[in-house]
């Protein structure tokens, strides 16, 4: 049992000094301890990527916005905010693909899925800003917010 | 009779050495995959909601290096008793987050092996993870090892391979 116990902890020491040592010497080290709090997600650019119901409202009636919804094409079918293109990140297709090829790279994108206690729709910004999209920002609220607060949603038939 | 019989069969030192090479694998690769993009696994860790901000940073640094010493270990054969009971360890810890997101229905992409995988967490991880404590648990109690740098070394006990 002490053997076992001296080779686990050896392990986790072990592991740290190697953890650390390569963290030190990456050039895209973490630093150790987060300090700043955020609501949702440990974007550097929080609130520069995260819109709110009345700014998502505003953009909207913009042109050159695209509104995707990261959720599944059944909850998508089921209701989604007006205007907004289905891409269910838990299921890309190459259906999905041929979405994308269709949005120019300098279009605004706003993601949402389920609500607050989704990341799916972060995720997905995620993989656009890798793809090439400059401008993707996250409706943090989701459809739990605008269900919530009352606003007109679209239904696909069939 | 039954028990005895599963007994023997939990104690094989060739299921154990099954269960000893398959984890060391897994844990390899979800390790690797994890120190390659730290700010992915960090991501991954928060969207659990579980821990304190300031305590991410860390783990994900540490936890990865964890997952790929103790999986090396295990496939050398080398610590084999403490390198399985890290991996119970950890598999367990994954367990209680996995429960947690899964009872208060926080919808979120697992995190297991990558950031960059979309899949969204459900019961069948629970199962995967509860099967790859088991696993760590039946090369932690089984003390006849084949194929294994304890032996060489005299770190271990000595296997007495099945005649």
């Amino acid at each position: 049992m002490r053997r076992v116990l001296l080779e686990f902890t050896g392990i986790i020491f072990f592991s740290t000094f190697l953890a650390l040592l390569t963290n030190y010497l990456r050039s895209d080290s973490l630093p150790l301890f987060r300090l700043h709090s955020s609501s949702s997600s440990i974007l550097e650019n929080n609130n520069q990527d995260t819109v709110s119901l009345p700014m998502l409202l505003k953009k909207m009636k913009q042109p050159g916005v695209v509104i995707i919804d990261a959720r599944s094409p059944e909850e998508y079918q089921a209701g989604h905010l007006p205007g907004a293109i289905n891409l269910p990140y838990s299921e890309l297709s190459e259906e999905s693909f041929l979405v994308l090829q269709k949005i120019p790279f300098d279009m605004e994108i706003i993601a949402y899925c389920e609500g607050i206690e989704c990341s799916i729709a972060e995720d997905l910004a995620s993989f656009l800003k890798e793809s090439g999209f400059e401008n993707v920002k996250v409706f943090a609220g989701g459809w739990e917010e605008w269900t919530e607060k009352g606003m007109v949603v679209e239904v696909e038939n069939g | 009779m039954d028990s005895v019989y599963f007994k023997k069969i939990i104690t094989h030192p060739y299921l154990a050495f099954f269960c000893r090479i398959l984890l060391g694998a897994i844990f390899i690769y979800a390790g690797a995959n994890k120190i390659i993009d730290p700010e992915g696994f960090a991501r991954s860790i928060i969207n659990y909601r579980i821990l304190p901000l300031e305590s991410i940073n860390l783990l994900a640094i540490v936890i990865p290096w964890l997952e790929l010493v103790g999986g090396g270990f295990l496939l050398l054969g080398l610590f084999t008793s403490g390198s399985a009971l890290i991996i119970a360890f950890l598999t367990a810890i994954f367990l209680v987050a996995l429960s947690s997101a899964l009872i208060r229905g926080i919808d979120i992409s697992c995190g297991c092996f990558s950031s960059r995988s979309s899949n969204r967490i459900n019961i069948l991880y629970l199962f995967r993870d509860l099967t790859l404590f088991c696993f760590a648990l039946v090369v932690l109690f089984n003390s006849r090892r084949i194929l294994c740098l304890d032996n060489k070394l005299k770190f271990g006990k000595s296997s007495n391979p099945p005649s």
